[in-house]
């Protein structure tokens, strides 16, 4: 006869970088639920648009998750310009982008890197953060910071590549993809792998899409869904097709994430190769007045932006919704039915991020 | 960009996010913003399709086409009908709109009672009563009766 308990998944816990709490029913080792608490680390950022002025929200929205500061000023950004009616000058719309991808990599890299720590293979943990280092000291030699880059404003970007920079990046991408080619046949083929990802967490088709999965999660199940693929920034210039997998299952999200890392390797190199001639950034009229929405593809998927200005300089109101919380719902309907041991790598393979979530 | 959004009202918004779900939208999510002190809009964010072919035809190289929005404005105090019966995956942002903003869903299959991200003892959602208090530089705190700072 089993026997039913509840096990706390969390806050703290070796596979989640970040507190997040999931209250799990077990019937001997079968998980039959999964509640989720939030709120551990909850700032209420939203609620500084009423302090800060539009300009300096930048560095606001820059701090909700540092993995992916440059795309969520992205989104800022280009919400704002929206309501402004400017749109940021040719170059530095490159320039976002390559210092987006960039963000994507090393985000994706460090994903690849805890995931195969989740299920004990630690010394391909290793390996994909050393991959990573390469794209961190691109980062920092080209923005000053190896995290929180800072070079978006709102009209454009505040820094520029010099040729021999993008030479000297081009060397070091090249070593990137490398690094991350090395690592296909451990990562992708070998046995291990196989066995503690595939056909685990699956997510259907049908399901991903009602329970409002975005990103590589998404993808993983098959939907060809990138806001990418709208053209944002200067993606509409450059050779971008979605990275799709079948099998809804943990497996299949990892690779999604794996060849994601490569594809972005291409787009940064395509942007550096193709980067226009422009001025960096453009004057703004006046300050925002109206309501706005804008979506852009962080690391982790869907990144949604809503604001509302009233004419002043600070805002009335910023919204944002971040991929994980959802990716929240889809993860509360692959726990039941799952093993124990399955859950930490069911989790990761959402790539949670708790401090976006939290904001 | 700007954009158009369908008045709803709590009456006809769930027979209006079933047409979308029958079409086969993807709910994205919810965005609040306090209109006075005792009215909150709510818009619902959808979004047509999800199929790359789709959603070049459909959005000419601009994010925001494709998305269909709803607008509510409901009065803070009266039960607003929750759409998780429909889109499981609001379940979040409605208990999250009961902890900012104080106000109430009905019909949430998972109900955290406004206490997802606050500790119960809370009262007051912080988002519909905050105010900011502005001081001229130098102005010096008011002092407790205890000379602490308030």
């Amino acid at each position: 006869m089993s026997r039913t308990t509840v096990i706390p998944f969390g806050p703290q816990h070796p596979v989640l970088p970040e507190p997040l709490h999931i209250r799990l029913v077990v019937e001997d080792e079968n998980v039959v639920q999964a509640v989720p608490q939030l709120g551990f680390v909850h700032r209420g950022l939203e609620s500084l648009v009423r302090t800060k002025d539009f300009n300096q929200m930048v560095f606001v929205v820059e701090r909700i998750c540092g993995i992916c500061s440059c795309i969520h000023a992205n989104c800022y950004c280009n919400a704002i310009e929206d309501m402004l009616g400017v749109t940021a000058p040719p170059r530095a719309q490159f320039l976002r982008v390559i210092w987006s991808e960039l963000h994507r990599i090393h985000s994706h890299l460090l994903w690849l890197g805890l995931f195969a720590d989740a299920f004990g293979f630690e010394s391909v943990f290793h390996q994909f953060w050393r991959v990573r280092e390469h794209v961190m000291d691109i980062c920092e030699a080209t923005a000053g910071n190896r995290v929180i880059l800072s070079i978006n404003v709102v009209g454009g970007v505040r820094r520029d590549l010099v040729p021999d920079q993008i030479r000297w990046m081009l060397v070091q991408l090249d070593e990137t993809e490398k690094g991350i080619r090395e690592l296909t046949k451990t990562m992708l083929n070998d046995y291990t792998v196989q066995e503690r990802t595939r056909g685990i967490g699956v997510l259907t088709r049908d399901e991903a899409r009602l329970l409002g999965a975005v990103g590589p999660t998404l993808r993983g199940s098959g939907w060809e869904c990138d806001e990418r693929m709208h053209g944002y920034a200067a993606y509409k210039d450059l050779n971008f097709v979605p990275v799709v997998e079948q099998d809804g299952d943990c497996y299949a999200r990892s690779r999604v994430r794996f060849y994601e890392a490569l594809h972005s390797v291409a787009l940064v190199r395509e942007a550096l190769n193709r980067l226009p001639e422009s001025e960096l950034t453009v004057k703004l009229p006046g300050n925002p007045d109206g309501e706005s929405v804008f979506r852009v593809e962080q690391p982790r998927g869907e990144l949604f932006y809503y604001v509302r200005g009233n004419g002043g300089k600070m805002l009335e109101r910023m919204r944002v919704r971040t991929p994980t919380f959802a990716n929240i719902p889809p993860l509360l309907h692959m726990l039941p039915g799952c093993k124990l041991p399955d859950v930490p790598v069911i989790v990761l393979s959402i790539d949670p991020c708790v401090s976006c979530t939290e904001r | 960009m700007f954009f158009e959004a369908v008045p709803v009202t709590p009456e006809t918004l769930l027979g209006e996010v079933r047409r979308l779900a029958e079409a086969k939208y993807r709910f994205v999510t919810m965005s609040q913003t306090v209109l006075d002190e005792h009215t909150l809009c709510l818009y619902y964010h959808f979004d047509e399709n999800l199929t790359l072919t789709d959603l070049r035809r459909a959005c000419d190289l601009f994010p925001q086409a494709g998305m269909t929005h709803l607008r509510m404005e409901v009065d803070k105090d009266r039960p607003i009908p929750s759409i998780s019966s429909i889109y499981f995956c609001a379940l979040l942002i409605e208990n999250e709109t009961q902890d900012q903003f104080g106000v109430r869903f009905e019909g949430l299959p998972l109900d955290y009672q406004g206490a997802m991200y606050l500790e119960g003892e809370v009262a007051r959602g912080p988002y519909f009563t905050m105010t900011t208090v502005r001081r001229a530089s130098g102005e010096a705190l008011p002092k407790g009766p205890g000379g602490e700072q308030q």
